[in-house]
């Protein structure tokens, strides 16, 4: 699967360099802040922390960010929500992309065949799976479960986000699956599963490459988005759209409560989609 | 790189949500009032229009009694007697006049003539009887039917066994009486609550759901919307029974709207009153000249802090609730909402009873708290952080308030002694619904506002084993103490003030003994409002009372018109405006990425 040209075409393309460079950094900035700050996340400082008129202080020594308005640690905070932004973006994305190739593979390889049954009803389940407006969807099936968890927030965005990679691998099974060598193939009496998996899933793989990336930035926006609505992952976890909410609530005084969170999501959102941007021209065999 | 703008556009989402935040409220300052306070006649007209940061479950006066309900309710409902304006002394309200008995045991209620409901009957005796009636018939929920358990017949009729409640009765059309079983120093105040306030004859013998959407009494305001999260409008009742009464037209309420956008509405005049402030707008707010004379701290008779399901593990084990009570920092909490709240360690407010000689209390001592964990069986060692309670207790708060703030520092206060928590977030008709139902909820939030200026109103129906029930328990904590109970039966009895005195004191130390509430912190609001709006001012007892309020309409007119013209303050006395220096406000909007 690895292609020399299309390493070459990533590595000069300055755009998706710097968005591994953004992603990395955010990697490392996950990992290693914690143990640079020293504080718990969820900690409050009632010592150091309370400021002038009750405030949370802003940078200084012991808090190099500032706390919040529970006096707890901002930087501290802020790594721990790139953790959980990171962890649920990754494998919410694994569980889309695994859920969405299978349909995808499968009702594509049905399709025309004595199997179209299987392609029909796949197809209406993404349409109307399609037609839900999303985050409602997510939000309804989050307040049906109750109890929100990283699992329930995984599952909920994972089963919620894979209509869409299931058109697009559907339409390049279709058009792999015509190809000579999978005639070939079939005709040298190999069984369905093994052509899928060895012959037709390597050659869709691009575009999931690149569906995936793309996916990993809309799922740190959904995510976000879920716990600024107060319907993520409960308190006291620090995520970054959770951070939004309620800094929101002293702007006034400590905008960077509001600008660090908005800041880190954007950053990891542009940072991912360069790289899917990078992927999918890298991949592009019309690119050379 | 060929569509990358395309592609990254969702994830300006984030970015534009800190800006639109940052552009509306990025400022150390608040804005200026909106006109000006004129030396003018109180006038009829206008609409005064509110919010609050909760929601609203019911609007039926046998039901509701949450604080928010019953600042409508007092709009909606007239009882036979009332507080004053702002006073805490009871004055006839539908009631012409209240003959109290001697021995205390009969209260003659001789009712106004030509007081008409909002449906246009006329209140007579018989409506009070059966409204009463009404709000303790078996099938009603009635949150504090308990308090009125010293009516003659009151627990046969509640228990079904009676058709009618025999210790009120009709004399005619215009006089009722309410006999008692015993005297009750508290009784007369009870008869202020809309509990018993006369509803309308659509509201049926008993309880039924859909009446809280069309509430009906002979107060001032009647209800023309109750969209359920959204709002409450009533407009006025034009056969008041008190003639030029009430100025407005209609009050409104927007519900569930969060601080930080009540804010930004009130300073653009969308709001012509508020008390939703989180600490630090309250602060700025309070520190600001310009609004001198137009905000006021509501008077704090409440007690608030966390209540513990003495039904359920681990709490009904009394050392766990001591620890929990020991362990909690009263200090700290009221940091996070700094002047609005104030540690608190008793039940009874300090503004009813003071702390004076060693008054019985709870207290903040770590080691105290860990011991307790040690006789409960749950040692717990905080070097190791070996032992404590296994299981993970859920702690029900209410979703975006001081409550959810302080219950994310208890958890870390209870971690301390090896008690771990999970906060469950909810909304407030969610919270009402399963704090109040029978081993539901181990722990939450708990408070409680005054709804008398006396001690028993923080006792009897949070406390005692007559205010449990399956459903609708006014007893969080189903806290069921016999002593407790009978100190509070006798101190509602007796005429010795003193001995009063020491019954209550000696119920304030079964509450410190037996913790079925850890009190933590007294709230108090400040409220504000534009300089249009007048005959406001907190009530001493009556949250948000607002049946005096009126608009100077000709003030809000130049007001409003100069919020159009994007004015920044109207001047005094004519329609002129002085224009404000130019800040661009955004849209807070989500913008959601591409699938």
């Amino acid at each position: 699967m690895f292609d020399p040209r299309a390493f070459r075409r990533f590595k000069s393309n300055r755009g998706a360099v710097f968005g591994v460079v953004l992603v990395a950094l955010l990697a490392v900035f996950a990992i290693l802040a914690p143990a640079l700050s020293g504080h718990n996340p969820n900690a409050s400082d009632f010592q150091n922390g309370v400021g002038a008129a009750g405030r949370p202080i802003g940078p200084s020594g012991a808090h190099w960010l500032g706390v919040d308005n529970l006096f707890r640690d901002l930087l501290s905070r802020l790594a721990h929500g790139a953790r959980v932004s990171l962890l649920i973006a990754f494998i919410a994305t694994a569980i889309s992309i695994t859920v969405g190739a299978f349909v995808g593979l499968a009702s594509g390889y049905a399709e025309g065949s004595r199997l179209q049954a299987i392609d029909t009803a796949l197809m209406r389940f993404v349409d109307i799976g399609l037609s839900f407006p999303y985050l409602l969807l997510v939000m309804a099936i989050g307040a049906a479960v109750g109890e929100v968890t990283i699992t329930t927030i995984l599952l909920v965005l994972g089963l919620t986000s894979w209509f869409g990679t299931a058109r697009v691998i559907r339409s390049k099974t279709i058009q792999v699956r015509s190809l000579d060598f999978i005639v070939a193939s079939r005709a040298l009496g190999q069984s369905t599963v093994p052509i899928l998996l060895r012959h037709i899933l390597p050659n869709v793989a691009g575009p999931l490459i690149v569906i995936a990336s793309a996916s990993v930035a809309q799922m740190i926006i959904a995510e976000s988005v879920l716990s600024y609505l107060q319907v993520g992952l409960p308190p006291p976890t620090a995520t970054w759209g959770r951070m939004l909410y309620e800094g929101q609530r002293m702007v006034a005084v400590a905008p960077r409560l509001v600008v660090a969170p908005g800041l880190l999501i954007f950053v990891a959102v542009i940072g991912f989609n360069l790289v899917g941007e990078g992927l999918r021209d890298a991949l592009d065999p019309q690119e050379d | 790189m060929r569509s990358i703008r395309k592609k990254i556009d969702g994830s300006w989402g984030a970015l534009a949500v800190a800006a639109s935040i940052l552009s509306m409220g990025c400022s150390s300052e608040v804005k200026a009032p909106i006109g000006e306070n004129r030396d003018v006649e109180p006038q009829r007209g206008g609409v005064l229009r509110t919010a609050s940061f909760t929601n609203l479950r019911s609007l039926d006066a046998a039901v509701a009694f949450d604080t928010l309900a019953a600042a409508i309710e007092s709009l909606i409902y007239d009882r036979l007697v009332a507080y004053g304006p702002r006073s805490t002394k009871i004055v006839p309200q539908l009631a012409e006049t209240l003959d109290i008995s001697d021995d205390g045991l009969r209260y003659t209620f001789t009712l106004r003539r030509g007081v008409l409901f909002h449906d246009g009957n006329e209140l007579r005796a018989a409506d009070v009887k059966r409204s009463i009636e009404r709000a303790f018939h078996p099938k009603t929920p009635c949150p504090v039917a308990s308090y009125y358990s010293d009516i003659v017949g009151h627990q046969e009729y509640r228990d079904g066994q009676a058709p009618e409640l025999r210790g009120v009765r009709v004399e005619g059309d215009y006089v009722v009486v309410v006999e008692l079983s015993k005297p009750s120093a508290p009784f007369i105040h009870l008869m202020t609550l809309p509990i018993v306030a006369p509803v309308c004859a659509s509201a049926g013998k008993t309880y039924d759901r859909e009446f809280s959407k069309k509430a009906c009494g002979t107060g001032p305001f009647k209800l023309e919307k109750f969209e359920h999260g959204q709002i409450v409008r009533v407009v006025r009742h034009d056969g008041y029974w008190q003639k030029g009464r009430p100025y407005l037209d209609a009050v409104e309420w927007s519900l569930s709207m969060q601080s930080f956008a009540q804010r930004l509405k009130f300073e653009d005049g969308d709001l012509d009153f508020m008390r939703d402030f989180n600490a630090t707008d309250s602060l700025l707010y309070r520190s600001s000249a310009k609004w001198k004379g137009y905000g006021e701290w509501e008077s704090p008779m409440t007690t608030a802090g966390v209540f513990m399901n003495t039904e359920m593990p681990p709490f009904d084990n009394r050392h766990v609730r001591r620890a929990v009570s020991h362990a909690l920092d009263r200090q700290q909490v009221v940091m996070v909402r700094k002047g609005h709240a104030v540690p608190h360690y008793k039940m009874v407010p300090e503004a009813i009873t003071p702390s004076v000689d060693d008054y019985p209390s709870q207290k903040t001592d770590v080691s105290l708290a860990l011991e307790e964990m040690r006789l409960a069986g749950h040692a717990f060692d905080p070097k190791t952080g070996k032992g404590g309670i296994d299981t993970e207790i859920r702690y029900m708060a209410l979703l975006d308030s001081f409550g959810q703030q302080a219950a994310e520092v208890f958890q870390q206060h209870l971690a301390r002694i090896g008690v771990r928590i999970k906060i469950d977030l909810v909304s407030w008709p969610t919270f009402l619904a399963k704090v109040t139902r029978r081993k539901t909820v181990a722990m939450g939030t708990a408070g409680w506002h005054a709804d008398y200026p006396e001690p028993s109103t923080f006792f009897e129906p949070i406390l005692t084993s007559r205010a449990i029930a399956d459903e609708a328990s006014q007893n969080y904590a189903f806290f069921s103490n016999s002593e407790f109970d009978d100190a509070i039966e006798r101190a509602i009895r007796t005429t010795d003030s003193s001995e009063r005195t020491r019954l209550y004191r000696r119920a304030e130390e079964i509450v410190a003994e037996e913790a079925p509430w850890a009190v933590t912190h007294a709230y108090r609001y400040f409220e504000l409002w534009h300089p249009y709006v007048h005959g406001y001012r907190p009530h001493p007892v009556l949250s948000q009372h607002l049946p005096d309020a009126w608009i100077d309409r000709e003030g809000a007119r130049l007001a409003r018109s100069a919020r159009r013209g994007n004015c920044w303050q109207v001047a005094p006395g004519a329609g002129r405006c002085r224009q404000a220096p130019h800040r661009p406000r955004t849209t807070l909007a989500l913008v959601v990425g591409d699938r």
